[in-house]
């Protein structure tokens, strides 16, 4: 950023020649500075991110239209301005905060020697902002993964509720079946959002670009999906217990209400983790949403017609998913099977937290993102 | 215009653009692994007693073993292939031009859906070699492509017409999880567990009354061996016909969505 002004020129002169190594160099020494200009413009993280790859394909295209009139900077602040006017005037969102524009050269200047000095590594923005950073950083993911994977939890566990209430219509106990939305469905549908999240970006090439770790962001998303499928658990056990409808092993009595509450929730946490985590790794692995989820499937079909099999050998049991629906108590003393059971509910916990660092570590390679990104 | 050539040059493109597709082969090979326990059915197809078993029940019995999970596998793969084109904005160019509708779409379907049965094929045709060389009955391969085609196309027609349609109304993620729960509750659920299912009906995909009615062999959640060959047609015509009610219901709504563009 502090090299001559005449050596920008000249960068320009040979962008407007073709020179895509200048370009590079352009870019790297003015990113920074136009996303967090651009920032100032909208508070929207994605639509800033867009912006600036708007600008950029701009300058590329109209590199040849610089005049010498101004400094290259005040140029592309410029540039970087029309296109956030024309895009957020389209689109009818308001421009939030812009910085003077009454002198134009003058307070550009300005507002350029306030971002030098402003943080730019992801810590410094972190402990600038603190939580609001967060927050927008939080709000910004939800957005870009979109309604539908908010949705997908809480439909699948209002179909289940409307089919109990079908089945206890026709004097059938519901219970089971509520327990297999929570233990069967919900999971599985986790993991395939997980792997249609982690396998697409749409932004993939800008994404690396930024100074924040993608890795960190691979994993916010994972989280988040995690998170809010397990909030939409907690409420339906909630319901299903106060409803008396639990379906899952007696807790010795001799617990406290809220151990024996806590410990019915390994029905669906196991399975959600462990689903999550192997549709994390899948999609890294494979980078096809398609194959991942066709393989999230074909396990969960494995795990249902191979139950009793996975049962049996002690080694299998760290993936025998859904031991709760589908093997209830059969022959065994109540406290004894419990204890069974718990022992496969950690087991399997523990192999999903296996899985999902194994994912971590494989989102530490952004040249496989890259090369994934173009083969569905 | 006759759309015949527009039919096969769809079919083509469609064939040619799955096949090569990594994540076919992956997702199939993986799914193989998965179900032959790591290659452990092929031992037992060299190792049956052939005199306690018939080389029809043999035989039936790999064949119903594709309809497992190959069909999650075909109709997960098959579930982006009509939202692709809008993803890539092929779509208005393909709707700017002179073929028909109807003649693309079912270009597409017929083209994406064998390309997802080549390595089906492949793995099918490896077990009935084994059968071939274990009981040197030449009977076996006219015997196996008959159980193919009556016991895992229809199947497979079916699950692929819907796996073309419902995208285009629903997310595919979306999509590919509930299909995934709808093979296990349409055709390995039994009726003990209390579930309304339709895995006893007519309407099973997975074979089982073809299974049982043309070859005596039952399978899936079908055990009665009173099942007869009428049955067994009704279903695979049942199966057809919600085929082809599918792909006119897709085309009719293609066709409106079109109209509104």
């Amino acid at each position: 950023m502090d090299k001559p002004t005449g050596d920008d020129r000249q960068l320009l002169r040979r962008i407007a020649g073709g020179d895509r190594q200048a370009f590079t160099q352009l870019y790297v020494r003015y990113q920074r500075l136009l996303f967090n200009y651009l920032l100032q413009l909208t508070p929207d993280y994605g639509l800033a991110e867009e912006l600036l790859q708007d600008t950029l394909v701009a300058v590329w295209k109209n590199a040849g239209s610089f005049g010498d009139r101004s400094s290259v900077q005040t140029w592309l602040i410029g540039v970087a301005r029309r296109q956030a006017h024309n895009t957020l005037r389209q689109r009818k969102i308001p421009l939030a905060n812009e910085p003077d524009r009454a002198v134009p050269g003058g307070a550009v200047h300005r507002f350029c020697r306030v971002l030098r000095a402003a943080p730019t590594s992801p810590i410094e923005l972190t402990i600038k902002y603190g939580g609001k950073m967060s927050l927008d950083r939080l709000r910004y993911e939800v957005q870009l993964m979109g309604r539908r994977v908010i949705l997908t939890p809480v439909l699948v566990m209002a179909s289940f509720a409307l089919l109990a209430e079908l089945l206890n219509y026709l004097h059938t106990n519901p219970a089971r079946t509520l327990s297999a939305g929570l233990e069967l469905i919900l999971p599985i549908a986790a993991g395939v959002v997980v792997a249609t999240v982690i396998s697409h970006d749409p932004a993939i090439e800008l994404q690396l670009t930024l100074p924040r770790q993608y890795h960190q962001t691979g994993l916010l998303r994972v989280f988040l999906i995690a998170a809010w499928t397990t909030c939409i658990a907690l409420l339906t056990s909630g319901i299903i217990v106060a409803l008396n409808l639990g379906f899952m092993p007696q807790p010795p009595q001799t617990l406290p209400a809220s151990l024996q509450f806590l410990m019915g929730q390994l029905v669906w946490l196991a399975p959600l983790l462990w689903l999550s985590g192997f549709g994390f790794c899948l999609a890294l692995l494979l980078r096809s949403r398609s194959a991942s989820a066709a393989l999230l499937g074909g396990i969960w079909v494995v795990e249902i017609i191979f139950k009793d099999v996975l049962a049996y050998y002690a080694w299998l049991r760290p993936a025998l998913l859904f031991p709760t629906t589908l093997l209830p108590l059969v022959g065994r003393l109540p406290q004894v099977y419990f204890d069974i059971w718990l022992d496969t509910r950690l087991e399997v916990l523990a192999t999903g937290l296996v899985l999902c660092l194994i994912g971590w570590l494989l989102l530490r390679n952004p040249e496989g993102l890259l090369k994934g990104a173009s083969e569905e | 215009m006759n759309q015949l050539p527009v039919f096969f040059g769809v079919l083509k493109y469609e064939f040619r653009m799955q096949i090569r597709r990594p994540a076919l082969w992956i997702t199939m090979v993986l799914l193989a692994v998965l179900i032959t326990g790591a290659g452990g059915a092929f031992r037992e197809l060299l190792t049956y007693q052939i005199s306690s078993i018939s080389l029809v029940e043999m035989v039936v019995r790999w064949t119903v073993r594709m309809n497992f999970i190959f069909p999650v596998g075909v109709g997960v793969l098959l579930a982006d292939r009509l939202p692709r084109d809008r993803r890539t904005r092929v779509e208005e160019l393909f709707w700017s031009m002179p073929g028909a509708l109807s003649a693309r779409m079912m270009g597409k379907f017929f083209g994406s859906m064998l390309a997802a049965l080549i390595p089906l094929l492949v793995f099918y045709v490896i077990g009935t070699g084994c059968i071939l060389y274990h009981t040197q009955d030449l009977m076996t391969l006219p015997l196996a492509l008959a159980a193919f085609a009556v016991i895992v196309l229809p199947g497979m027609l079916f699950i692929s017409a819907f796996s073309i349609a419902c995208p285009a109304i629903l997310w595919v993620p979306l999509y590919q999880f509930l299909f995934t729960g709808y093979w296990f509750w349409g055709n390995m659920l039994g009726p003990r567990v209390g579930i309304p299912t339709l895995s006893e009906t007519i309407l099973t995909p997975a074979g089982g009354y073809m299974a049982a009615g043309f070859f005596g062999v039952p399978a899936f959640q079908i055990f009665d061996f009173r099942v007869t060959a009428l049955q067994g047609m009704e279903s695979l015509s049942l199966l057809l016909g919600i085929t082809g009610l599918v792909m006119v219901v897709l085309w009719c709504f293609l066709k409106w969505q079109q109209a509104r563009q």
